[in-house]
């Protein structure tokens, strides 16, 4: 016991002297191998919106719940986007990998989300996520007559998300035309009482916030997103369109797609809005009367049958080669007003291009000629 | 240990750290309520800006780890480093000025997390004002330490004041890199390694060697024995100021931090296993024969429970590191219970234990109620254990599980919705436990005349 008495001195150097090795060896070292890298050139730079957002990320301890790198593990390149690089961070002071992940990663975040989704959400996420535990930020917007105006900060936040993920989001980008190009649906389950009551449940964790409780798009989330949420009692879309909007969203608007969740918890959902009834009786869209129907199929088959084939099967001459292929109106049955929509939008990156030229009477005509193709269980 | 019975222990200077330390439980505990609420109903003061969550999240963990434990640690500190020196501090006068310094330092921090200026280091968020504030009051309490156990006249130098000599000598230069380089000069990855090796170093080379510098005190002179083993106590002593510094960047596995770091860190923290072994064998081997010694003394317990947790924590420690098992568990509510088992479960138990014992030597008079001390022991324990770790360590397998399978990320968060109900339960029952230890040193003291520099008479050794 007497060999180490009043050596303090040795424990003052060890002291210092082991945090020397620390830093240089775990510290230091690493931080040289690295300078040599070089960031790519998609990937460089923030506009003083963007830094801002950033600044308002860090002040709110955002990354106390959201790591900013996808690891190489876990499924999370599936999940999430491609893995995270050194050299895609080389420009971030501090650093936010994070250590704790309350909610998704958010290096990939940039374009997964419209900007309208994320207005919404800051103020309250549960307006977009009803199940979310994340905080909301009411603090970041103003209130004038009823409506919930975004300030600068919120923006600058749903700005930085949007940088998020910049040099890898050509690949993400990618990734998603193809899935929507390729897309097909499925086997399709059949309905039933099981999978009616899941979706009720489904719907009021996934769905609720955005299109109301009775789904008729009542909603709080209504004052904030642009597109508003359509109101899924309006008229019968068939079950294939919902499985189909469910899988792929609805680009340009806040509408998220929902293809992690499994296949049967989307034909459940599917059967659910498509049980959903509007409040009045009476049906939103009257029938059309037969003549308006005529005029439908004879646009139709002068415009349109070159790709969509001359019943709307989708086999057109010119449909058979192309990818994504027009669908089959006799297997689903899209809602009137993305008919509408799509006539006067088209869908961006593929074939469907908008068709401004036809008035307002003959894109309703078409879709009402469009929706009584659908010959229920004729599929399968 | 020296077995004079001198007045070398400034008891107003322990109370008051303690009551300070008191103040620096209690706050950041009721925001943890709330943080635990929040988790239930997360639209809880949900319009209040400042008490946002990731906002109150920082005030809690840097309110229990630089008010409560920095500060209690001093506060045990002003007893033990005097009496293991056989002298007074070196300045009873900076020891003052140090708590002053520290508690702005720490207020200002905490004030400035909450009105949304924090900084964006992990356990390092104060931001920079707050910064230079707290590191100038940690250098006083280094030199003031320091230099009253080298200017100390005892013959030799005990296994505690080792430890203390490490653990400030090491500390204020981890807690200007951590709050500098990673802020200002490390970018990326760089800044990820770095920020890992203060996050690790803190717990390791500061809490660490306080809290076990401690107990290597406090419970020879609980039981009236000597350490089991010099050996021992050197071993696990060098191994973990020579491994512990190396194993930073295993907060940032499968990061982009470069690989060679991050491979390198699993063996050196599974070698960690042997630190904690000879450590806790030593205490073991100290408590064999003496284990009855137990339910008569509140003190006694809340040291060998802290033991326990400590052993379990470090166990923990080592299979984190395994790549296949921080796959896993990274990420998700594990790690948040894996470290509250440490700095809850073994840390402040340790703190609360010693305080304990030496109240009635810094107020000169004895505690009042065992009763209550037991409630308190039990609340705290039950609280924890029950409702707090064994919850928490299932929701977060529970989350890796979701995640690695594939399934929606809703799964990981609605079914951990019962789990974080539980910690609400259990945060109840461990605020009211410290609620009753407070009351309990309150009630003791009460009546101590203000100027009772006389009260502090020798522990029995
Ligand atoms: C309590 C922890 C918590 C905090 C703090 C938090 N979030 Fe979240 N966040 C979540 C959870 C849980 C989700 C998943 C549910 C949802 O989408 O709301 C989420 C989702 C998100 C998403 C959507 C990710 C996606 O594509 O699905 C974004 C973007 C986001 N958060 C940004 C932020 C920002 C910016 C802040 C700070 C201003 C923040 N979060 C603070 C928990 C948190
Ligand atoms: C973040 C808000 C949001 C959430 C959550 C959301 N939607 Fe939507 N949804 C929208 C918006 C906005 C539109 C309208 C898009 C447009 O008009 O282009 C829409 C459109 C739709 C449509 C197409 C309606 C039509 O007439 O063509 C369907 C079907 C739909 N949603 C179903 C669902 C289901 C089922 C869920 C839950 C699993 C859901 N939505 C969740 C915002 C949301
Ligand atoms: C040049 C070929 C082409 C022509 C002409 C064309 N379409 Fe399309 N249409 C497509 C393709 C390809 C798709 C599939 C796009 C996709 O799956 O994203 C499509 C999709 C649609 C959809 C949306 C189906 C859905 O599920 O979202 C509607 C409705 C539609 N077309 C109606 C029409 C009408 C009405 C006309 C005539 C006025 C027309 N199209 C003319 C190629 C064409
Ligand atoms: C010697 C034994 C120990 C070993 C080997 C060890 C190892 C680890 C590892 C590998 C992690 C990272 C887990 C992950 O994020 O996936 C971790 C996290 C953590 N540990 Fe320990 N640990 C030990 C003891 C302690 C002690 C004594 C404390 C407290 C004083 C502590 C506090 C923490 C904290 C706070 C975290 C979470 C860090 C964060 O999420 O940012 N650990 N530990």
């Amino acid at each position: 016991m007497n060999r180490f008495e009043r050596f303090e001195g040795i424990f003052l150097v060890a002291g210092i002297g082991f945090f020397l090795l620390s830093f240089l060896g775990m510290g230091l070292a690493p931080w040289t191998t690295l300078k040599k890298l070089k960031m790519i050139p998609e990937g460089t730079g923030r506009t003083a919106e963007e830094e801002l957002g950033r600044t308002i990320f860090i002040h709110e301890g955002c990354w106390h719940c959201h790591t900013q790198f996808v690891r190489p593990v876990a499924g999370e390149p599936r999940r999430y986007g491609p893995v995270s690089q050194a050299m895609e961070h080389i420009n971030e002071i501090p650093q936010l990998f994070g250590t704790r992940r309350v909610g998704p990663d958010l290096a990939r975040e940039g374009g997964k989300r419209s900007n309208d989704w994320h207005l919404a959400h800051f103020y309250n996420p549960r307006l977009t996520v009803p199940w979310s535990v994340m905080p909301g930020f009411p603090w970041f917007y103003k209130k004038e007559g009823g409506k919930i105006i975004p300030t600068e900060k919120a923006k600058a936040l749903t700005a930085y998300m949007q940088s998020l993920g910049k040099s890898a989001k050509a690949q993400m980008e990618k990734a998603e035309e193809e899935y929507r190009k390729n897309f097909r649906i499925g086997s399709i389950l059949p309905p039933g009482d099981d999978l009616l009551e899941r979706g009720k449940e489904l719907f009021a964790e996934e769905c609720s916030g955005c299109h109301g409780p009775q789904g008729d798009g009542n909603s709080e989330a209504n004052k904030l997103l642009l597109p508003a949420p359509a109101d899924l009692t309006e008229d019968n879309p068939t079950p294939e369109y919902v499985y189909t909007v469910l899988h792929k969203g609805i680009p340009g608007s806040a509408m998220p797609h929902f293809r992690d969740c499994p296949e049967e918890d989307i034909w459940a959902l599917s059967y659910y809005v498509v049980s959903l009834e509007p409040k009045e009786k009476e049906p939103v869209i009257p029938p059309p009367s037969p003549e308006v129907i005529d005029r439908g199929k004879e646009i139709f088959s002068t415009t349109c049958a070159v790709c969509h084939g001359a019943e709307g099967r989708g086999d057109g001459p010119a449909g058979i080669a192309l990818k994504p292929s027009p669908p089959d109106f006799h297997g689903m049955r899209p809602s009137f007003r993305h008919i509408v929509d799509t006539l006067s939008k088209g869908i961006p990156g593929t074939a469907m291009a908008p068709f401004v030229q036809l008035s307002a009477g003959d894109k309703e005509a078409l879709a009402f000629y469009i929706r009584s193709l659908y010959t229920a269980g004729e599929k399968q | 240990m020296d077995k004079k019975q001198i007045a070398v222990v400034s008891g107003p200077l322990v109370r008051v750290y303690v009551y300070v330390a008191l103040f620096g439980i209690l706050v950041p505990l009721s925001f943890a309520l709330i943080l635990a609420a929040k988790f239930v109903w997360p639209d809880f003061l949900g319009t209040i800006s400042w008490l946002q969550f990731g906002r109150i999240r920082v005030f809690h963990t840097n309110g229990v780890i630089f008010g409560w434990l920095g500060l209690s640690f001093f506060g045990i500190l002003n007893y033990c480093v005097p009496k293991l020196a056989g002298r007074p501090l070196l300045s009873e006068k900076l020891a003052w000025i140090t708590l002053y310094v520290l508690v702005a330092g720490v207020g200002i921090g905490l004030i400035a997390e909450l009105a949304g200026g924090m900084q964006g280091i992990e356990y390092a968020e104060f931001p920079w004002y707050a910064d230079i504030i707290f590191a100038a009051g940690f250098v006083m309490a280094s030199i003031n330490y320091l230099g009253t156990l080298f200017k100390s006249d005892e013959k030799q130098l005990y296994v505690s004041s080792w430890y203390f000599i490490l653990g400030f000598s090491f500390t204020v230069f981890n807690y200007v890199m951590g709050n500098v380089i990673p802020a200002y000069f490390a970018p990326g990855a760089a800044g990820a390694a770095i920020t890992g090796l203060w996050i690790h170093n803190a717990v390791g080379l500061f809490v660490t060697p306080m809290g076990v510098g401690i107990v290597y005190f406090i419970l020879p002179v609980l039981l009236g024995k000597p350490v089991y083993s010099h050996l021992l106590s050197l071993l696990g002593f060098w191994t973990l100021a020579f491994f512990y510094p190396l194993g930073g960047s295993h907060h940032y596995f499968f990061s982009p931090i470069p690989w060679w770091v991050q491979v390198l860190a699993v063996p050196l923290t599974a070698v960690l296993f042997v630190v904690v072994v000879t450590v806790v064998y030593n205490w073991f081997m100290t408590l064999k024969g003496s284990w009855g010694e137990i339910p008569k003394s509140p003190a006694l317990a809340f040291m060998v429970t802290g033991i326990f947790a400590y052993m379990a924590t470090c166990t923990q420690g080592p299979f984190h590191a395994f790549l296949s098992v921080q796959k896993v568990i990274h990420f998700t509510d594990w790690v948040v219970a894996h470290a509250h088992l440490a700095l809850f479960g073994a840390f402040s138990y340790w703190v609360i234990g010693s305080i304990l014992y030496l109240w009635p030597f810094v107020t000169g008079k004895p505690l009042v109620s065992p009763g209550r001390q037991w409630t308190s022991y039990w609340l705290l324990t039950l609280g924890f254990y029950v409702f707090y770790f064994a919850p928490i360590t299932a929701s977060g397998l529970l989350q890796g599980y979701y995640w690695i399978t594939g399934a929606p990320f809703a799964d990981s968060v609605i079914n951990s919705g019962p789990f974080w109900f539980a910690r609400l339960i259990g945060g109840v029952l461990m605020y009211v436990g410290m609620v009753l230890f407070a009351r309990e040193l309150f009630v003791s003291a009460k009546g101590i005349a203000k100027k009772a520099h006389s009260g502090a008479m020798g522990g029995s050794a």
